[in-house]
């Protein structure tokens, strides 16, 4: 069940004698949202780009469903689909034909029944028949991701696909992932916006400056968090304060970690005290305004451990 | 392959450029036939005499002046215009005739510069408007070898100027037979030639030569193009090389009065870039015939296509 679609192994690029990506290895399962997150100029472009040939690798391999890409390559790319950077089109050509295009070099036969569902998933039906050239980015972002789709890859790999997408495009492509995921499809996304990849992925690899430093399996840590006690907020009347205050010191699973302006306490406990705290509160006769947790974001994570880096990189440095 | 073939020639019917290319072919010839209208207008001689008894008359009249004149230059041009019209009178030409046979063949070729200018500039651009437009990688991730899109692209280029030729063969014929008339393709015609004797043959033996020739050298023309966009990446550089080598190849006549005697010139491809000449004659330079034109060129051909495709297979597409 557990089959590998994806495995990258010491891949290295190295460009004017810098390496640009440097031995970075990990893998995907079946089924898995994958995301891959950096800073500017971390190599997950570069990265991406080795996996689906468009560069030369310097070291290092790459299987898809267990293939060499160096040995079989065609059949490697046949169950790839992807975004790279920006999707560019021939603009002078409405979306539709441009789709028609990518349908055509499949190695699968594709059906025009197949090409409108697609249309009609990345909401673009009104709009296909337009000529490119007049499409915003985000309808363009949509047509990238249905070019990307349209063979029905088993891998598919999207590089910053909710660059210029609203909220709402976010949201169905996120849904549309997940489904896809259940379908037994597997992503391999990069993208910027933390919260997104929190929601969207699996497991996420950090990487910074070529290297990946830090792979993590999202639910698990979620869990884990869970257990050993996460931050909640709590918000009360100005004048409830010091009620509030003295109710939670009575409560020993729970610790006040900080004040935050003026009625607002941050509290540190296991997530399955909270409603008996509710209950403590009212009870106290403190009028409750708030009471919401805040799990430790993907953002907090992603700042530290890449901050931390920068920090010993520094140490090196002196 | 065929999906990339098909690919290509829709890519390349959408732009516009494509239909301005043939638009400009029928303008074109239609200029040609109004002057070639007006200049026959005013040469022709009063019809209705027979040509032949017309040429014996001039024969008549130029013994006449041999007969009294001393003068060298005279004597000279007199003895020519009998030669000339004998040779004539023996091969069965009639040098007015006009009809849309003879139009054809003494304004096929003129036209052509232009089918030449229009494929050097879509085989300059058809690689490297993909790349600048970033829809390069996008076909570069599909299950294909990466020659396989060179060819499809290369025989795209080819397929164009045969039917831009074929489109201004057909404007032609309509355009000669409107106005000069239908005439037979085995008309009898002479062929100047300003190095050596004179050639008289048919309309249907010469004109396919000369059609034949200038397509190997338009063919020439693109692969050289073609080449030079993907090994120096640039459409401008390729456009400019190929109008160059056009120019240079009409006055090749003065590069071979001034370098016809040294070893390497036969050498360099530009003297075989007028391969219709040999319709004519059969040596450009002494020594030189058409097979070894023809194998100078084939042997730049392969250089050419080898390095490109080489070079292409091995590029990182950034
Ligand atoms: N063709 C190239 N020549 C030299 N250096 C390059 C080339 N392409 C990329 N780089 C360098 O490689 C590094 C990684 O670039 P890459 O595009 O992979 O980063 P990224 O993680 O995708 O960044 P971003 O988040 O900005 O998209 C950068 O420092 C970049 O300057
Ligand atoms: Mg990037």
């Amino acid at each position: 069940m557990s089959q590998t679609v994806l495995e990258i192994n010491e891949l290295t690029k190295q460009l004017n004698r810098k390496n640009i990506v440097h031995n970075a290895s990990f893998q995907m399962k079946k089924g898995e949202i994958l995301g891959l997150l950096g800073p500017n100029g971390a190599g997950k472009t570069t990265t991406i780009r080795m996996i689906v040939g468009l560069i030369k690798k310097t070291s290092g391999k790459v299987y898809i469903n267990g293939r060499d890409l160096d040995e079989e390559g065609l059949a490697c790319k046949s169950e790839i689909g992807a975004i790279v950077e920006n999707p560019a089109f021939y603009d002078h050509m409405s979306g539709y034909k441009n789709l028609e295009q990518y349908a055509r070099m499949a190695k699968n036969t594709i059906s025009k029944k197949r090409v409108d569902e697609v249309v009609e998933l990345v909401k673009l039906t009104g709009a296909i028949h337009d000529k490119v050239k007049k499409y915003s980015l985000g309808m363009k972002q949509r047509l990238g991701v249905a070019q990307a789709i349209l063979h029905e890859p088993a891998l598919l790999i999207l590089d910053e696909p909710t660059n210029g997408l609203d909220p709402k495009g976010i949201r169905d492509l996120r849904d549309y992932l997940k489904q896809l995921a259940d379908n037994g499809i597997s992503t391999l996304v990069s993208s910027h916006l933390l919260s997104e990849m929190q929601l969207m992925c699996d497991r996420v690899v950090i990487m910074e400056k070529g290297k990946i430093i830090n792979i993590s399996n999202i639910h698990e840590e979620e869990e884990a968090e869970g257990a050993a006690g996460q931050l909640v907020a709590l918000r009360v009347a100005d004048s409830h304060i010091g009620l509030a205050e003295e109710a939670i010191a009575g409560f020993k699973e729970v610790t006040l970690s900080q004040r935050e302006n003026g009625s607002v306490l941050l509290l540190k406990m296991p997530h399955d005290v909270l409603p008996e705290l509710n209950r403590r509160l009212v009870q106290a006769g403190v009028d409750v305004f708030g009471l919401e947790s805040r799990r430790s974001t993907l953002e907090d994570k992603f700042l530290a451990l890449t901050s931390e880096k920068s920090d010993e990189l520094q140490k090196e440095a002196t | 392959m065929l999906p990339l073939l098909k690919n290509e020639w829709i890519k390349l019917w959408n732009k516009k450029q494509t239909w301005i290319f043939a638009a400009a072919i029928v303008v074109l010839m239609i200029a040609i036939t109004a002057v070639y209208y007006s200049f026959i207008e005013e040469t022709t001689v009063p019809q209705g005499q027979n040509w032949e008894i017309a040429l014996e008359t001039e024969i008549a009249e130029q013994e006449e002046i041999l007969a009294n004149e001393d003068e060298e230059w005279v004597r000279e041009s007199a003895e020519q215009k009998i030669e000339e019209n004998e040779a004539l009178l023996a091969a069965g030409v009639d040098p007015n005739i006009t009809n849309n046979m003879t139009f054809m063949n003494e304004t096929l070729l003129v036209a052509t510069s232009f089918i030449t200018l229009f494929s050097v500039i879509a085989a300059s651009s058809i690689v490297s408007f993909e790349i600048d437009n970033g829809t390069m990688k996008h076909l570069l991730i599909r299950p294909f070898e990466r020659w396989q899109f060179l060819l499809a692209k290369f025989l795209t280029v080819v397929g164009f100027s045969a039917a831009l030729f074929v489109l201004l063969g057909i404007v032609n014929l309509i355009l000669g037979t409107l106005f000069f008339g239908a005439g037979s393709p085995s008309t009898p015609v002479m062929e100047m030639n300003f190095d050596g004797n004179n050639l008289y043959t048919t309309i249907d033996k010469v004109l396919p030569q000369k059609a034949g020739l200038y397509f190997l050298n338009l063919l020439m023309f693109i692969i050289i193009s073609f080449s030079i966009s993907i090994l120096f990446k640039s459409q401008t550089l390729a456009v400019g090389i190929g109008i160059f080598i056009l120019f240079a190849t009409s006055i090749s006549q003065a590069f071979t009065a001034l370098l016809g005697e040294t070893a390497w010139y036969k050498y360099v491809f530009l003297p075989h870039m007028d391969l219709p000449a040999y319709v004519v004659r059969e040596e450009l330079l002494p020594g030189v015939g058409l097979g070894f034109s023809v194998g100078v060129l084939a042997v730049y051909a392969l250089v050419f296509i080898g390095a490109s495709t080489v070079y292409f297979q091995k590029r990182d597409l950034a």
